[in-house]
C-alpha cells in the first residue's frame, strides 16, 4: 500500500491523501474531469503526474483515481 | 475579412429516426467545434435525407490572433539548488520550449514558472478539413457503417462533399471523398452531379432539381396536401407528430397522397391496421366519422406529375401486410385465448416463467383488492390476472409485439369475458409512458398495479436494481406509473407497510433500499414543486402516497405565498429550541408553571387551533403558522433557558407542542425558499 503522504503533483504539492480527498469530495470519475477541475487544480503545470510520475515511478493521478474508486484509499 | 461558407455532406439516404434522435445535437456539436476554433459565428443547419447542410452568410477568413498563457510550478519546486527539477524541464517540454524561455510571474501569492505564446490566427480555410472531420465524428447516430475499403464509418456512406467559401471551393478530403463544386439533386430530377458555381447559387439549383431543402417547408408542405385530401374526400387524416416527423426526414420533394384497401381488412381491430401501416410503411391512418376506413394516407418522395403508379404500388406492399394480420387474427380467434405454454416461456433468469409471474401477480392483486374494495367482482379479477399474459402466446403478439395487451382485450371479448375483464387486461400495461392514459377502471387499475408491483419486487429480489443511467427493466416508469394510478383512482398506498407487506411473497429484498428508491421516485413525480418542500413533508414521516401529495400541495401553497419568509424564521426558531426533544413521547403542558402572559396566551390559542377540525392540510397549516404572532410575543417576553429546571422544561414543551402539530404534516425547518 503506498505512503498516502507520498507527493504526487509536486508543482501544486499535492499528496496522495490530498487528491484522494478531492476526488471524494467533488464526485471525479475521469483525469479529464480531474486535470480540469479548478477547486484543486493538479496536473496542470508539468503534467508528469498524468503518466510517468514525478519521479518517473508509476505513482500518478489515474493510479490515486483508480484507488480511489476500487475504495482502497 | 467575411465571406459566405456553404458546406454540404452529401450521404446516402439516411435512416430518419437516428437522424431526428441526434438532430437536436448536430448544431450544437458544430457550434463547440467553431467555438474550440475562435471561429463561432451564427449558422444555419439543414438536413434531407441525403445531405446534411451548413450555411454561414458571414464567415471570417481568418482566426482572430491570440495570446496562450501557461502557469507552471512554483520556482521553489521548479528549481532545487539552483538546478532544474523535472517541474521545471515538463513544464518546458509541455510549453514546446527551453527552460532559457520560460519567465516567472506572481500567482496566487508565489512566483511560478511562467510562459506567454502568441497564437497567430490561422486561415479559415486551413483549418476546415480538421473541423469538418470532427464534426462528422462527433455525430453518433447510434449505429455507423464502413463502406468501400475505408476504415473509418459514418451512419451511411459519404458520397460528396461541398465546401464552398465564396464562389472558391475549399480542397479537402473526408472519409476518402474528394471536396468538388458540385451538388447532387432529387434523383428522378438529375442522376449526375450538378455544377455548383458558388455558394449562393445553391439553393436555386436545389430548388430547381426538386429538392426541398428546409424541413419547415416539407412540413407545411405535407400538412397542405392533407388538407387538401380531406377536403377533397371528406375524410380526417389522423396526424401523428412522430410519424409526420420522420415523413419530413425521409423526404426531399413530399407529396401526400389517399391510397386504399380491401373493406374484408377492416375486419381488424382498428390497432392492427394501423400498427401494420405505421410501423412499417410510414402511412397515416384516415378516418370518417370518427370512424377507421379503408384508406391510408401515404407521403411519396417522387418528382411527377402523375402519381398513379406510386399510390398502386403501395397498396400492393400494405395488401400483404393486412393479409398477414387477418391470417393471425383468424388463427387467434380460432384457438381461443389460453394460457398454455405460458410456463414455458421465462420471465427472467431466477425469477421462473410467465405463468410463474401471473401466480406472484394474482396473490398481489388480492391482497391490494382486499385494500381497496373496488366496485368490481373478485372473480373477475382473478380471471382478468388469469388471462392478462394469455395473449403472448397469440400469433398476432409474436408478429407485433406492441399490441400486447390490447390483444388480449379483444380476444377476451370474443372469448365470452365481460367487458370489465377485457378493459383490465387491455389496459394492464398502463401508463406505459409520461403522457400516456392511465387504467380507467378499479379493476384495470389493481391488475395494472399488480404488474408493476411484482415486477419491482421480483427483480429487487434478484438484485436487479437500476443504476445510475441504466434501468433496463423500466423499474422507474413502473414505480411512476404506480404513484399515477394510486394518485388517480384514490388508493391509498403506504410505501412502507404497503411493501413491506407485499414483500412478504419474495425472498431477500433490501426494504431499506426498494424504499428509498419507491420515494425518489415519489419525488420526481412531483418535480415542479421546491424540493426542500418534498423533504420536509418526508421528514415528517408521511409515507402514505395520497396524503403526501396532499401535504407537499398544502406546504407548497403555503410556500409559495407572500410572507412565508417571515414565517419560516419564527418556525425554524420553534424547531431548534425544540431539537433535543423527544417528540415521540407525550408533551405534557402544565398551566400552572406558566409566569408570564405570553406563554399563556400562546398556550390558549394553541389549544383553540388545535381543537378545531380542518378540511385540508393547508387551512391546518395555515392554522398552526398562524401561531406566529403568540410565538414571536413569547420569544420576546419570556426566556425559555431560566434557572427553574422545572418551568424551563415545561416552556421548552410548549414550543415542542406548537412543533409537534406542525410535524404531523411536514417538517418546517426543512423548507428552504
Amino acid at each position: 500500500m503506498i505512503d498516502l503522504d507520498t507527493e504526487i503533483c509536486v508543482c501544486n504539492g499535492l499528496s496522495v491523501k490530498d487528491i484522494a480527498e478531492c476526488i471524494k469530495e467533488n464526485n471525479f470519475t475521469t483525469l479529464e474531469e480531474l486535470v480540469e477541475n479548478d477547486v484543486c487544480p493538479m496536473g496542470d503545470k508539468c503534467e508528469s503526474c498524468r503518466d510517468d510520475g514525478y519521479h518517473d515511478d508509476g505513482n500518478n493521478i489515474p493510479m490515486v483515481l483508480s484507488m480511489v474508486q476500487k475504495g482502497e484509499i | 475579412m467575411l465571406k459566405p461558407l456553404l458546406i454540404e455532406i452529401g450521404v446516402e439516404e439516411l435512416p430518419a429516426v437516428p437522424l431526428l434522435k441526434e438532430l437536436k445535437n448536430i448544431e450544437k456539436k458544430y457550434a463547440d467545434i467553431l467555438e474550440k476554433n475562435s471561429l463561432l459565428c451564427e449558422f444555419e443547419f439543414y438536413y434531407t435525407p441525403r445531405r446534411l447542410v451548413i450555411w454561414h452568410s458571414e464567415f471570417k477568413t481568418h482566426q482572430e490572433d491570440s495570446v496562450e498563457e501557461f502557469f507552471g510550478a512554483p520556482l521553489a519546486v521548479a528549481y532545487k539548488d539552483g538546478e532544474p527539477t523535472p517541474a521545471a524541464n515538463g513544464f518546458a517540454k509541455k510549453c514546446g520550449v527551453t527552460l532559457d524561455e520560460l519567465t516567472t510571474t506572481t500567482k496566487g501569492g508565489k512566483e511560478v514558472l511562467y510562459y506567454k505564446k502568441d497564437v497567430k490566427g490561422q486561415a479559415s480555410t486551413e483549418l476546415m478539413a480538421d473541423m469538418l472531420g470532427m464534426w462528422i465524428k462527433s455525430l453518433d447516430f447510434g449505429k455507423s457503417m464502413r463502406w468501400g475499403s475505408s476504415s473509418e464509418s459514418f451512419i451511411r456512406p459519404i458520397r460528396w462533399i461541398n465546401v464552398m467559401f465564396g464562389d472558391e471551393l475549399v480542397d479537402i478530403e473526408l472519409f476518402g471523398v474528394k471536396s468538388a463544386k458540385s451538388t447532387f439533386v432529387h434523383r428522378i430530377s438529375n442522376f449526375d452531379a450538378v455544377a455548383v458555381s458558388g455558394a449562393k447559387e445553391y439553393f436555386e439549383i436545389l430548388k430547381e432539381g426538386g429538392v426541398t431543402l428546409f424541413a419547415e417547408d416539407r412540413m407545411t408542405k405535407i400538412l397542405n396536401d392533407f388538407k387538401a385530401l380531406e377536403e377533397k374526400n371528406g375524410v380526417t387524416i389522423e396526424i401523428d407528430e412522430e410519424l409526420l416527423n420522420e415523413v419530413v426526414a425521409i423526404t426531399e420533394n413530399p407529396t401526400a397522397l389517399l391510397g386504399s384497401f380491401d373493406e374484408e381488412f377492416l375486419r381488424l381491430p382498428p390497432e392492427v391496421i394501423i400498427t401494420s401501416m405505421k410501423e412499417h410503411q410510414r402511412y397515416f391512418p384516415v378516418f370518417k366519422d370518427g370512424k377507421l376506413i379503408n384508406k391510408f394516407c401515404v407521403v411519396s418522395n417522387a418528382l411527377t406529375d402523375d402519381f398513379s403508379l406510386v399510390i398502386e404500388g403501395n397498396e400492393k406492399v400494405l395488401r400483404p401486410r393486412l393479409a398477414d394480420g387477418l391470417f393471425f387474427y383468424d388463427n387467434d380467434l380460432k384457438n381461443g385465448l389460453s394460457t398454455a405454454g405460458l410456463e414455458k416461456v421465462a420471465f427472467f433468469k431466477g425469477l421462473g416463467s410467465v405463468a410463474d409471474k401471473i401466480k406472484r401477480e394474482t396473490k398481489i392483486a388480492n391482497t391490494l383488492f382486499d385494500t381497496y374494495t373496488p366496485h368490481a367482482k373478485r372473480d373477475d379479477l382473478n380471471k382478468a390476472i388469469g388471462l392478462a399474459k394469455a395473449d403472448l402466446m397469440s400469433e398476432m403478439v409474436y408478429e407485433f409485439t406492441e399490441l400486447q395487451g390490447l390483444m388480449g382485450g379483444y380476444y377476451a371479448i370474443a372469448g365470452g369475458e365481460n367487458q370489465e375483464v377485457a378493459i383490465a387486461i387491455t389496459e394492464q400495461y398502463l401508463p406505459d409512458g409520461e403522457d400516456s392514459d392511465l387504467p380507467s377502471t378499479q379493476l384495470s387499475a389493481i391488475v395494472a398495479m399488480s404488474l408493476k408491483l411484482d415486477t419491482l419486487l421480483a427483480l429487487f429480489s434478484i438484485n436487479q436494481i437500476p443504476t445510475g443511467s441504466r434501468d433496463p427493466f423500466a423499474l422507474r416508469r413502473a414505480v411512476n406509473g404506480l404513484v399515477r394510478i394510486t394518485s388517480e383512482h384514490n388508493f391509498e398506498f403506504n410505501v412502507v407497510e404497503k411493501l413491506k407487506e407485499l414483500a412478504l411473497g419474495y425472498e431477500n429484498i433490501d426494504m431499506q433500499k426498494l424504499e428509498s428508491f419507491f420515494l425518489e421516485r415519489v419525488k420526481q413525480y412531483f418535480r415542479g414543486v421546491n424540493p426542500s418542500v418534498i423533504e420536509a413533508v418526508l421528514a415528517s414521516g408521511e409515507r402514505e402516497l395520497l396524503a403526501l401529495g396532499k401535504k407537499i400541495q398544502a406546504l407548497d401553497t403555503i410556500v409559495n405565498s407572500e410572507g412565508f419568509a417571515e414565517y419560516s424564521s419564527t418556525f425554524k426558531r420553534v424547531a431548534n429550541i425544540t431539537k433535543d426533544i423527544d417528540l415521540s413521547q407525550g408533551l405534557g403542558v402544565n398551566e400552572t408553571l406558566f409566569t408570564e402572559d405570553a406563554e399563556k396566551t400562546l398556550y390558549e390559542r394553541y389549544n383553540e387551533v388545535t381543537a378545531c377540525g380542518y378540511e385540508s392540510y393547508e387551512l391546518e397549516l395555515d392554522a398552526l403558522l398562524g401561531l406566529k404572532p403568540e410565538l414571536d410575543n413569547f420569544f420576546e417576553k419570556v426566556m425559555v433557558n431560566t434557572d427553574d429546571e422545572a418551568v424551563k422544561n415545561n416552556r421548552k414543551s410548549l414550543v415542542a407542542s406548537v412543533y409537534k402539530s406542525i410535524l404531523k404534516i411536514a417538517d418546517i425547518k426543512e423548507v428552504s425558499i
